[in-house]
C-alpha cells in the first residue's frame, strides 16, 4: 500500500476524528455502500444489513482516534464491519459449520471452467450466494468479493486454512449447481 | 488462469456490479443521533474528568503552598502569627485598662473628701502595674506564653476587683430607690 493510499481522505478523517458532523457524513457517503453490500452478504438479510452497518459507523466513529493510518481507511472500515457481522452470526448460534479440512475428492469436485457453460450474470449470481450455506457463503464473500487470502480467513474465522479452501470450492461448485438448476427451471418454463 | 467467461473471471470484472445495494436513506440520521449521544457523553466524561483534575490541581497547589510556607517561610508564618496575638492581646489589654481608668475615676471622684483611699489604691495599683510592665516584657519575649498572658489577665481583673470592693462601699444604693418604685409599676 502506498504512502499516498494510505493518506486517501486524511483530511476528513481528522476532521471526522474531531465530531465535525459533515466530515462524519462524508465518509459515511464514501464507504456506506461498500460496507452496507458486505453486510448484506455477510447477514443474508437486508434489514440486518442496515443494523450492522448501523453498528459499524458508530463505533468506527467512536473509535477513529485509534486510527493510525498503516491502512487505507476503508480497510480498516472494512475489517471492524467483517467482526461485527461475524460475532453477530456467532452471538445467534448461526451454524457456521466450515466442514472437514480439503481433501482430494473436493479439489476434484470443482474447476475454473465449470461455470463456461453457464450463463453468468451478477444478478443470478448474487441470488446464489444467497442460498449457500452460512458457512460456504461467509468464506466465497471473504474471498472472492473482499479479496482476503485463505491465511487472512482463517484468522478471521479462527479456522485452518485447508478448511477455508474448501468451504470455497464447495460454496463455488454449489453456485455452479444452483445458477445450472436455474437454467434447467427457465428452460422448462419455455 | 481460466477462460475468460469461466466463474472465477467473470465475478474479478464485475466486482464492483456486487456492490449494487443502497442502504436507506434514513440510516445516516440514526447513526448521527447516536454518535453525537455518544461524543457528547465523552465530552461530559472529559469535563468530569477536567473537573476532578482541576480538584485534584487545587488540592496540590493549597497543599504545596501550605508546605512551602512550612518549609520556606516559616519566620513570615511566625511573624503571621504573632501579629495576630498581639493584635488579641492589645485589645484585652485596651478594654482591661478602659474598664480600670473608668472605675477608677469614678472611685475618686466618689472619695474625694477621703484622700486616704485614693492613696491606697495608688499604692495597691503601683505593685500592679510593676508586675504588669514586667509580665508584657516577658510577652515580647514569648508572645505565645499562656502563663504570661493568664498572669496578665489576673493582674487585670485584681485591679477591676479591687475598684469594685471600693465601689461597693463608697456608691449610693440604688437597691433602695428600686424598692420605692416596686409597688409603681407591674410587669410580667
Amino acid at each position: 500500500m502506498s504512502p499516498l493510499q494510505i493518506d486517501i481522505h486524511r483530511d476528513i478523517i481528522e476532521k471526522a476524528r474531531t465530531g465535525n458532523s459533515k466530515a462524519q457524513r462524508e465518509l459515511y457517503s464514501l464507504y456506506c455502500r461498500a460496507m452496507y453490500n458486505i453486510c448484506c452478504r455477510m447477514m443474508n438479510n437486508t434489514t440486518e444489513a442496515e443494523d450492522m452497518l448501523q453498528e459499524v459507523f458508530i463505533e468506527a466513529f467512536t473509535r477513529l482516534d485509534t486510527f493510525r493510518f498503516d491502512s487505507t481507511i476503508g480497510a480498516w472500515l472494512k475489517r471492524i464491519t467483517i467482526n461485527k457481522c461475524i460475532n453477530e452470526l456467532r452471538k445467534r448460534k448461526v451454524a457456521l459449520d466450515y466442514g472437514e479440512v480439503l481433501s482430494n475428492d473436493v479439489a476434484e469436485e470443482y474447476n475454473d471452467e465449470d461455470g463456461a457453460d453457464v450463463a453468468l450474470s451478477v444478478d443470478r449470481i448474487r441470488h446464489a450466494i444467497g442460498l449457500l450455506p452460512d458457512g460456504y457463503r461467509v468464506v466465497f464473500s471473504l474471498y472472492m468479493l473482499e479479496g482476503y487470502d485463505h491465511e487472512e480467513i482463517s484468522k478471521i474465522l479462527n479456522i485452518s486454512e485447508s478448511t477455508s479452501k474448501t468451504q470455497l470450492l464447495r460454496g463455488k461448485k454449489k453456485i455452479i449447481e444452483i445458477l445450472k438448476a436455474g437454467e434447467i427451471q427457465t428452460s422448462g418454463k419455455n | 488462469m481460466g477462460k475468460p467467461n469461466s466463474f472465477d473471471d467473470f465475478i474479478r470484472h464485475n466486482r464492483d456490479a456486487f456492490d449494487s445495494q443502497m442502504p436507506s436513506d434514513q440510516l445516516w440520521d440514526k447513526i448521527a443521533a447516536e454518535v453525537n449521544v455518544s461524543q457528547s457523553g465523552q465530552r461530559q466524561l472529559w469535563f468530569m474528568h477536567a473537573k476532578r483534575y482541576a480538584a485534584v490541581a487545587v488540592i496540590f497547589m493549597s497543599v504545596s503552598i501550605g508546605l512551602y510556607m512550612v518549609f520556606h517561610s516559616s519566620t513570615n508564618g511566625e511573624e503571621m502569627h504573632a501579629s495576630v496575638m498581639n493584635k488579641e492581646i492589645n485589645d484585652v489589654s485596651y478594654f482591661y485598662e478602659t474598664e480600670i481608668d473608668r472605675k477608677r475615676e469614678q472611685v475618686i471622684a466618689l472619695t474625694a473628701e477621703t484622700p486616704a483611699i485614693k492613696e491606697e489604691i495608688e499604692m495597691d495599683f503601683e505593685a500592679l502595674d510593676k508586675a504588669l510592665v514586667e509580665l508584657k516584657a516577658d510577652l515580647n519575649d514569648d508572645v505565645a506564653n499562656s502563663e504570661v498572658l493568664t498572669a496578665m489577665i489576673q493582674n487585670y481583673r485584681l485591679k477591676l476587683q479591687i475598684l469594685e470592693q471600693i465601689l461597693e462601699f463608697v456608691e449610693p444604693t440604688s437597691i433602695d430607690n428600686n424598692t420605692e418604685n416596686e409597688n409603681d409599676t407591674f410587669s410580667l
